[in-house]
């Protein structure tokens, strides 16, 4: 038994360290953008992420008061 | 004799065209078709019942804008050959693809449970417990990409795509008032002034018309399908059938539910179709089953296009055509997605009312960033070559972006401050 729970341990550490792996791959091979980064581009990127951790703020209060009225 | 023979020949030319687009199609028509999913067919539902006939004119605007975005991602797969995932980590670096990645998994698993949440209503209805309609769909989605290619997939998936027109001829059966519909729904105008209900349904329309979903799933499904370049103008076509066709089925369900139940305050179609079956029993179970259909095409397109995204991003081969020793990962990603989403419908007391409303404003939330990154990308010359955006298409574009951030943006201020637009 402890041997087959070992199996599945060595099999769920390679999983993860296989994907991790792969992250670490795919940031390397993704660290540096293709398009071109022009003025639009880099304000369009901008705007983006404020506007995008605004509307998160939004919806997580939203959230959070909808689940605290329940 | 001239003029026989030029007829036949023009008679061939029209029936290869007709062959050809049959051959093409595929991709466009099912995204759009899709997107009146259990979430959509619901919404719409809502609509008929809260406002009658008086919104029909806001869903025909839908159609250039759910065109216009959809459009562009043709263009995108066939010229580059790339799902929009691996699009967006190729084009704007690893923090940007993998906010898209993880957000799509998120939005299309929480759209996965309301498709199971509609599917099980919609059973139901017709007294078939959850967990058999839960097993079954996973059954019946496991058979269809394990034993075939994309081409069998798809013509399955083409099928229930025709089912989803039921609600045509439901509308013709509860006999709607023409002239109503015309004075009523024709005119833009916003019915009781605008406010934060109306404001709410606008969006809550717009939310199911276009989903970050959709994005992905059609450029995955044109590299899938292996559309090149010379197809672009059959994609574009298909894509503008399925727009119309899309919309006009969202119009008949407002009719529909606008003519037998305005003014009931309904929280599902299930339950607005459930009603209907007291008004006309065959109505009430055409209705029943095709947002069954609606529930099981929205699913078997959001599950798939989550195991494509993740394919093309790790590289996994990620192809209906592969078997699954080939593919197994695609096909492991496909199923725990299938699976978990139902078995969330079957945990007690789950908030799947909360998670069905949050889904749309998520996506809609959402969707700005989608949208600005394929047209960012439909603009880089080197990428998109001479198949880029014209200067009428970033206009019509840009409109669509800004039209969609500030609706999302007046829609956060109205969470925030309530009485705002009352």
């Amino acid at each position: 038994m402890w041997a087959r729970l070992d199996l599945v341990l060595t099999k769920i550490a390679y999983f993860f360290q296989y994907n991790f792996a792969k992250v670490r791959e795919i940031n390397h091979k993704y660290a540096h953008p293709r398009i071109q980064m022009s003025g639009g581009v880099k304000l369009s990127l901008l705007f983006l992420r404020i506007y995008l951790l605004f509307l998160v703020v939004l919806l997580v209060y939203k959230f959070a008061t909808l689940v605290g009225a329940r | 004799m001239k003029l026989l023979s030029k007829t036949y020949y023009q008679y061939r030319k029209i029936w290869k065209t007709i062959k050809l687009y049959f051959i093409l199609s595929g991709p466009g028509l099912i995204v759009m078709v899709a997107d009146n999913d259990a979430g959509g067919i619901t919404t719409y539902a809502a609509t008929g019942a809260k406002f009658g006939y008086h919104l029909i004119w806001f869903l025909l605007l839908l159609i250039p804008v759910a065109y216009y975005v959809q459009e562009m991602t043709v263009r995108l797969g066939a010229v580059t050959k790339r799902g929009h995932a691996e699009a967006i980590f190729d084009a704007f670096g690893s923090f940007w693809g993998w906010f898209s990645l993880l957000d799509l998994i998120l939005v299309n698993w929480l759209t996965l449970i309301t498709e199971f949440i509609g599917m099980t209503a919609a059973l139901h209805i017709f007294g078939v417990p959850p967990y058999i309609t839960i097993i079954l769909v996973c059954l019946l989605m496991g058979i269809m990409v394990l034993k075939g290619r994309y081409w069998t997939w798809e013509k399955i998936a083409l099928l229930f795509c025709a089912l989803n027109l039921v609600y045509i001829p439901a509308a013709f059966m509860v006999h709607p008032s023409i002239p109503a519909i015309l004075q009523e729904g024709l005119i833009p105008h916003f019915p009781g002034g605008f406010n934060s209900t109306l404001f709410f349904f606008l969006m809550a329309n717009i939310g199911t018309t276009i989903a970050p979903w959709m994005l992905f799933f059609q450029q995955s499904a044109v590299v899938d399908k292996g559309m090149k370049e010379k197809d672009i103008p059959w994609g574009k076509f298909d894509t503008l059938v399925g727009a119309i066709l899309t919309i006009i089925v969202a119009i008949f369900i407002v009719i529909v539910v606008g003519a037998t139940l305005k003014g009931v305050e309904i929280e599902s179609a299930a339950q607005a179709f459930s009603a209907l079956r007291l008004y006309n029993q065959h109505l009430g179970t055409m209705l029943a089953i095709g947002l069954f259909n609606a529930g099981l095409l929205g699913a078997i397109c959001i599950s798939l296009a989550s195991s494509w995204a993740f394919g093309e991003v790790f590289g996994w081969a990620h192809s209906l055509n592969s078997k699954i020793k080939e593919a197994s990962w695609f096909y492991t990603n496909y199923f725990i997605t299938l699976i978990s989403a139902g078995l969330i419908v079957l945990i007690p007391k789950a908030p799947l009312v909360l998670i069905t409303l949050f889904v749309q404003v998520v996506a809609v939330t959402l969707l700005p960033a989608a949208i600005v990154f394929l047209l960012l990308l439909l603009n880089d010359k080197k990428i998109m070559g001479e198949y880029k955006n014209t200067l009428w298409q970033n206009m019509i574009g840009t409109t669509i972006v800004l039209v969609i951030v500030t609706l999302s943006t007046l829609y956060g201020i109205s969470i925030l401050f309530p009485t705002l637009f009352n």
